[in-house]
C-alpha cells in the first residue's frame, strides 16, 4: 500500500502533503493515538482514529440491536384525526394509526400525502382539529415532547450557537439526553465543539442535528427525511448512526422517499396516499406476500397514471 | 423550568445585546479619542474627520437605540416561526412558559440601555457632566408640573411605568404578528399590520374608559401643578396605569399561546 495514501486515509484532517527529502525513502508521519489533530483543540475525552474501512459495509441489519421489541404496547395512537389547511386543503378526515413500541417503521409516500403533517402533528408542531393523539400514553403536549425525538428536515438551531451550548441546551431540557454519548459521537465525526454551527459545513451541521437526537433515550424518534439532499456515503453513514445509536425500547419512524436505502432496516411500513393509510404491515411479511421489494411495491401503489 | 428557559433565552440573545452595547461603548472611545487627538493636533482634517466620527456616532447611538425595540421582535420572529421555531416548540416545556422567560431577557435589555447609553455620551463628551445636566433636566420638568423627585416612591413608580409600557409595545408587536401568521396563509403581513392596528385601538380605548374615572377628580383641581401636589393621587394615577398595562401584556401574552397551541404555523 502506497504510504501516502495510507496516511491520507488514517488522516483526513491533514492539509500540506508531506515534503519527501531527494533520494530518500517516504517518511511515514503517524498521528499519535491520543494527541490532539488540531492546533489549539485540546479534547477531554479519548480520540478515536478515524477507519473509513469499517463504513463501507451496507449491512443494516446486523447493526439493529438485538434485543429489540423487548416492550409491548403501542407507543403511538391516533385516533379520528381531522387536520387541514384552511378551509380548501384537507389533509386527514378521519385518520386512525397504532404504532407499535420498539420499531422501525417506514413512512412513505409521494410529496404531499401527509406524511410531515403527520410527524408535525406527533412532534407537537400541528394540532389536529380533531381527535386524539397518545404518544406513549401522554397526549400530544409539553410531557410527550419529553420522550420523542425529532429530526426536521432542516437546521434548527441557532448557528451563531457553538455545538457544546447546543448541547447544554439539550442536556437542560431533556432528562433522557446522554450527553457523554453525544461527545462521543461528535469526537468520533472529528467535531469541534468549540466552533459555532454556521462555521460548519452543511453536512457537518446535519451530523451535530443528528447527533443531538440520536443521543436521547427516547419513546419516539421522528426523522423527518433524514437522508434526503445527501451523498450515498453520508446516507449510509446517518442510517448506521440512527441503527447504532436509538434506544432499543424506542420506536423509529423515518420519513423518506429514499426506499430503496432504508428498506433494510425497516421492520414495518405504512404507505400513505392524500391523507389516507393504504399500507400498514410488517416490512418482511410485506416482501414474502408480494415477492417483490418495498421499493417495487411502493412504484407500484403510486403508479402514476399518465 | 422557568429558570432553564431564561438560561436558554440569554443564551440566545446575549451576543447581540453585547454586541450594541459593546458597539455603543466602542464608538463613544473612538470619538473620545479623535477629540483628544483634535483638541492637541489641532489640524482643520482633525477636525472633519472628529466631525464625521461623531455624527457617525449619533447615527450609531440612534440605531443602537432603535435595536432595543427591534431586536426583541427580531429574535421573536427568528426563534417561533423561522426554522428555529423547530426547537423552541418542540421543547418540553408549555407555551405560556416559554413566553414568560423572555420578558427577563427584554427588560434587561433595556436596563442595560438606560445604562449604557447615557454612560457612552459621557465617553464621548469627556466628563459626567451629561448625566448632571440630564438628571437636572429631569428634576426641572418634574418640578415644573410640581412633582418633587425626592419622592422616591413616584419616581419609581415613573420608571415601573416606562419599563412595563415597554413590554406592552413589544408584546403589542408579537401578538400581532403571532395573529397575522398562525390564522391566515395569505396577507400574513398585511393581517399583522392590521391586527397591530386593532390592539392599539382597543387597549388605547379600555385606558381611556379608565381615565374617565378620575375625569371628576381631576376636573375638581384648578390647575394641573395641583394635582401633581397631590402625590397620593399621583401615585394612584401611576399605579393604575402600570397595573392597566401589565393586564394588557398578560392578555397580549395569553392570547399568544392561544394561538401557538391551536394554530401555530411556522413558515
Amino acid at each position: 500500500m502506497d504510504q501516502n495514501q495510507g496516511n491520507m486515509q488514517m488522516q483526513p484532517q491533514m492539509q500540506q502533503p508531506m515534503q519527501q527529502p531527494a533520494g530518500q525513502p517516504m517518511q511515514q508521519e503517524q498521528q499519535p493515538m491520543g494527541q490532539p489533530m488540531q492546533q489549539g483543540f485540546t479534547p477531554s475525552y479519548v480520540q478515536v482514529p478515524y477507519q473509513p474501512e469499517a463504513m463501507v459495509t451496507t449491512d443494516y441489519a446486523s447493526l439493529k440491536p438485538q434485543f429489540q421489541n423487548v416492550v409491548s404496547g403501542n407507543v403511538v395512537e391516533i385516533a379520528h384525526v381531522k387536520k387541514g389547511y384552511g378551509k380548501t386543503k384537507r389533509v386527514f378526515e378521519d385518520l386512525n394509526l397504532q404504532i407499535p413500541a420498539g420499531k422501525i417503521v417506514g413512512l412513505l409516500g409521494p410529496n404531499g400525502s401527509g406524511k410531515t403533517t403527520m410527524i408535525k402533528m406527533l412532534s407537537g408542531l400541528l394540532a389536529p382539529e380533531a381527535g386524539d393523539i397518545t404518544i406513549a400514553g401522554l397526549p400530544v403536549g409539553h410531557q410527550s415532547k419529553g420522550v420523542v425525538a425529532y429530526l426536521p428536515e432542516r437546521t434548527y438551531f441557532n448557528e451563531g450557537l457553538k455545538v457544546k451550548e447546543i448541547v447544554g441546551i439539550f442536556r437542560d431540557f431533556y432528562q433522557d439526553f446522554d450527553e457523554p454519548k453525544a461527545y462521543q459521537m461528535m469526537n468520533q465525526l472529528n467535531i469541534d465543539p468549540n466552533i459555532q454551527l454556521k462555521k460548519l459545513s452543511k453536512g457537518n451541521k446535519e451530523k451535530v442535528q443528528l447527533i443531538m437526537v440520536m443521543s436521547r433515550h427516547a419513546k419516539l424518534y421522528l426523522l423527518d427525511e433524514p437522508i434526503a439532499g445527501v451523498d450515498p456515503a453520508a446516507r449510509d453513514f446517518i442510517l448506521r448512526t440512527i441503527l447504532k445509536n436509538y434506544d432499543a425500547n424506542g420506536t423509529i419512524l423515518i420519513s423518506t422517499h429514499l426506499i430503496q436505502d432504508v428498506e433494510a432496516i425497516l421492520d414495518d411500513v405504512i404507505m400513505i396516499r392524500e391523507g389516507q393509510i393504504v399500507v400498514h404491515q410488517d416490512a418482511d411479511s410485506l416482501r414474502a406476500q408480494q415477492g417483490k421489494s418495498i421499493d417495487e411495491i411502493f412504484r407500484e401503489v403510486f403508479r402514476y397514471v399518465g | 423550568m422557568l429558570g432553564k428557559l431564561i438560561k436558554y433565552e440569554f443564551i440566545n440573545r446575549w451576543k447581540a445585546m453585547i454586541s450594541v452595547f459593546a458597539g455603543l461603548i466602542g464608538g463613544s472611545l473612538v470619538v473620545a479619542l479623535l477629540r483628544v487627538i483634535r483638541e492637541s493636533a489641532g489640524s482643520s482634517f482633525m477636525n472633519g474627520l472628529f466631525g464625521l466620527v461623531s455624527a457617525l456616532y449619533v447615527v450609531g447611538m440612534l440605531l443602537g437605540l432603535g435595536s432595543i425595540f427591534i431586536l426583541p421582535l427580531y429574535d421573536f420572529r427568528q426563534r417561533f416561526f423561522k426554522d428555529q421555531g423547530y426547537l423552541t416548540h418542540t421543547l418540553p416545556v408549555k407555551t405560556g412558559t416559554l413566553l414568560v422567560s423572555r420578558i427577563a431577557c427584554d427588560l434587561s435589555m433595556l436596563v442595560g440601555m438606560i445604562i449604557v447609553f447615557p454612560l457612552s455620551l459621557c465617553i464621548a463628551v469627556g466628563n459626567f457632566d451629561v448625566f448632571r445636566a440630564l438628571a437636572d433636566m429631569v428634576n426641572t420638568i418634574l418640578k415644573m408640573i410640581g412633582i418633587n423627585a425626592a419622592f422616591g416612591l413616584t419616581v419609581g413608580l415613573f420608571c415601573g411605568l416606562i419599563l412595563i409600557e415597554y413590554l406592552f409595545n413589544t408584546w403589542c408587536f408579537n401578538c400581532a404578528y403571532t395573529l397575522g401568521h398562525c390564522l391566515f396563509e395569505k396577507g400574513k403581513k398585511i393581517m399583522s399590520v392590521l391586527f397591530y392596528i386593532a390592539i392599539v385601538f382597543i387597549t388605547g380605548n379600555i385606558a381611556t374608559l379608565i381615565a374617565n374615572g378620575f375625569k371628576g377628580r381631576i376636573e375638581s383641581y384648578d390647575y394641573v401643578s395641583d394635582i401633581a401636589r397631590d402625590v397620593a393621587f399621583v401615585n394612584l394615577i401611576l399605579t393604575v396605569m402600570i397595573v392597566l398595562m401589565a393586564v394588557f401584556v398578560v392578555g397580549l401574552m395569553a392570547i399568544t399561546n392561544r394561538v401557538f397551541k391551536k394554530r401555530l404555523n411556522l413558515e
